[in-house]
């Protein structure tokens, strides 16, 4: 074994508290291959940052999991979620209480609007998916999912406001459904303008079956 | 404060700048001159007009360096990057991350002492004005432990009015990395409640830079850097670092007659301008940032004495014992490698992202991959194109790869404005008539703007073609 000429050369170095009283090199008791570590003074600075890490934590500790008086993140995402249901939901309430099948009448003979319900039913409600872009549900002879809106037949009601309801709400929840498969609610993809235009749109498409409103 | 008790010679068993009851002990490096100390001065003042210009020049019609967090585009001397880039960073910062330890295994910390912004800011700007402001090391020392009279509160709010405002500066700076010049001095106009959050980074970086470099210093580098605490398994015996030779020096002395003496008179200068206050000559240790100030105060006291200078110097720990130096190791080669991987590929993607925009195709998720009838088949296929130039932008998507009588059919030309990012749909339509089965399609996407021609493949879908005339003629 080599010896090292620096470390010859240091003071002895004691363990515990009996090289503290000498006023020696203080080392940690444990030792692992031979090497020891010294037990100097952490800086004062040092100490501090770590203690106020300990209160810190506290704080945050009693704050948010025993106070409740600071919101977590999931709390701030479920505050949000909820504010935007909530305005969802009183749009739709603004919206029903002047809605009414006049109106959707109304709307079915303004180009304008019928143009954008078209819109929306081929795109962005991707209504003709499943009832296609021509309204038959039929796609070069293959049936799809949905009733046909062309056929004059409204199984759940066929007031304009019966139609809006279904986009909006879904098949009622008693309805057997087409092979077993049901409308789902839009409302939660759309907003209430959204699908009383598409109402317009389908009201304007089928004339005959809404010639009494 | 801290408090100031009479140390002794900086020892390997405890910090210089930490008394024994753990208060602070405050260095006050002597003055040095010397060749090193010029260079890394010079060097220093290079580095902080690059950090100050890099947000005033523009390339590309951005600055050199804008990091535009509010609208995600990041502009790295005349490239943008967008988000969906950002993963070439990693080789970036991996090749650049070896390269230090390339730089370190060769030739120690280096960067600590000339480079690192801590250091640059610290010795280059506030040490200065310390010294200019409150004199050499004696002086400051005597005025740190005098009673405050008039003198002292007025050096002192000189001093401190002066870090501040200096700190203000580079705080600026920095902000301006990531909101641009212009939006800066408009920010600033504005005053700090127009925009509370960005003061706030200001104000946050004003104090740390007052806090650090006016009475932290050191002690980040020795108990805080991670890099710093890299450095035992980064160097080896060979790499260079600042070494005392011992062979030569010892053993120290003063003394007039010198036959059983080594060079070394013990004049403690090596260590009165150590900014870590550690001794160089109990070797290399962990709070040396190799900023070379002793080698200069030791080259000056042996100029004098008229003996050979380099008896602290930069040197490996084999050549100081004299042995066969070696720059040639395998982590020379592991690093080296591993850097210039990153670095080349970093280098690599980014020439092929340095496109003034960005554009991906594709198919229409949601819908059938295609519509066939009597008259046409049909795929439907989704554009992303994104302007990174702050000018408009005209497109046009063609097709230059396509099966026989395939038309475009939408909007093949866009406008894009100034970082505008744009989503549509093109249809691709075959004649059922001309129709010959699946096919491979390219879209090549043509601009004002000068670059290369993009080009993205995708493939036409469609169905059998026996298929499909059985289901025309029975129509």
């Amino acid at each position: 074994m080599k010896t090292d000429e620096k470390t010859d050369t240091l003071p002895d170095v004691k363990t515990g508290t009996y090289a503290r009283e000498k006023g020696e090199i203080v080392l940690r008791e444990h030792k692992f291959d031979g090497i020891q570590e010294y037990d100097q003074r952490l800086p004062n600075w040092w100490l501090f940052t770590f203690y106020m890490m300990i209160v810190a934590f506290l704080a945050f500790w009693v704050g948010y999991y025993n106070l409740g008086i600071n919101e977590s993140m999931s709390d701030k995402v479920d505050a949000q979620m909820a504010a935007i249901q909530k305005r969802r939901d009183d749009q739709m309430q603004e919206l029903l209480a002047t809605l009414d099948d006049k109106t959707l009448m109304d709307w079915s003979r303004n180009q304008d609007i019928v143009g954008e319900g078209k819109s929306l039913y081929l795109g962005k409600g991707t209504c003709a998916t499943c009832h296609s872009a021509d309204l038959t549900a039929i796609n070069n002879g293959i049936p799809l999912g949905g009733r046909s809106l062309a056929d004059g037949e409204w199984v759940h009601g066929g007031n304009p406001m019966d139609v809006f309801r279904i986009i909006s709400d879904g098949s009622p929840p008693d309805a057997e459904g087409l092979n077993g498969a049901k409308m789902v609610p839009w409302k939660v993809l759309l907003s209430g303008q959204e699908i009383a235009k598409i109402t317009a749109f389908l009201i304007h498409s089928n004339p005959n079956d809404f010639e009494d409103y | 404060m801290a408090t100031q008790t009479k140390k002794n010679s900086p020892s390997l068993e405890q910090v210089t700048t930490i008394n024994e009851d753990g208060s602070r002990y405050f260095l006050h490096p002597s003055d040095v001159r010397g060749v090193f100390t010029s260079l890394r001065r010079w060097f220093g003042y290079i580095l902080i007009a690059i950090y100050v210009a890099l947000p005033w020049i523009p390339i590309n019609g951005y600055p050199a360096v804008f990091i535009d967090l509010a609208n995600r585009r990041f502009h790295l001397f005349g490239i943008t990057l967008i988000p969906q880039d950002l993963w070439v960073l990693f080789f970036g910062i991996s090749g650049l991350g070896f390269l230090l330890f390339f730089v370190t295994a060769l030739l120690g910390r280096l960067w600590c002492g000339w480079a690192c912004p801590y250091t640059v800011f610290l010795e280059h700007v506030y040490r200065r004005i310390e010294r200019w402001i409150d004199g050499n090391a004696p002086k400051r020392r005597k005025l740190d432990a005098a009673p405050w009279t008039g003198s002292k509160i007025v050096k002192r709010l000189i001093k401190y009015s002066l870090y501040f405002l200096v700190s203000t500066l580079l705080a600026h700076v920095f902000l301006a990395y990531f909101i641009s010049i212009p939006e800066l001095w408009n920010y600033m106009a504005l005053g700090p409640f127009a925009h509370p959050f960005s003061f706030g980074v200001v104000a946050f970086f004003t104090i740390t830079f007052l806090f650090c470099f006016a009475w932290f210093r050191e002690q980040f580098c020795i108990i805080m850097c991670p890099y710093g605490r890299l450095q035992s398994v980064l160097t080896d015996e060979q790499s260079v670092v600042i070494g005392y030779d011992e062979k030569r020096g010892e053993p120290r002395g003063k003394g007039k007659p010198r036959n059983n003496l080594g060079d070394c008179i013990d004049c403690h200068r090596c260590v009165h301008v150590c900014p870590t206050g550690i001794d160089i000559r109990n070797g290399l240790q962990l709070e040396c940032i190799g900023c070379a100030a002793c080698i200069d105060a030791c080259d000056q006291v042996m100029g004098a004495l008229k003996l050979p200078k380099g008896l602290v110097r930069y040197d490996s720990e084999v050549g100081l014992e004299r042995k066969k130096k070696k720059w040639i190791r395998p982590r020379i080669f592991v690093y080296g490698i591993l850097g210039l991987i990153g670095l080349i590929a970093f280098t690599t993607v980014a020439f092929f992202k340095a496109s003034p925009y960005y554009v991906n195709v594709f198919r229409s998720r949601g819908v059938a991959p295609f519509v066939a009838d009597a008259e046409s088949v049909r795929n439907q296929f989704e554009f992303l194109v994104i302007n990174k130039r702050n000018q408009p932008v005209n497109f046009e998507v063609v097709l230059t790869e396509a099966p026989p009588g395939a038309t475009l059919v939408g909007e093949t030309e866009r406008q894009l404005d100034p970082l505008e990012e744009e989503a549509f749909q093109l249809k691709v339509v075959v004649p059922s008539d001309q129709y010959a089965g699946p096919a491979d399609l390219k879209f090549a996407f043509k601009s004002n703007l000068p670059g290369k021609l993009r080009e993205m493949k995708e493939s036409f879908s469609g169905p059998n073609v026996y298929y499909l005339k059985r289901l025309i003629e029975g129509e």
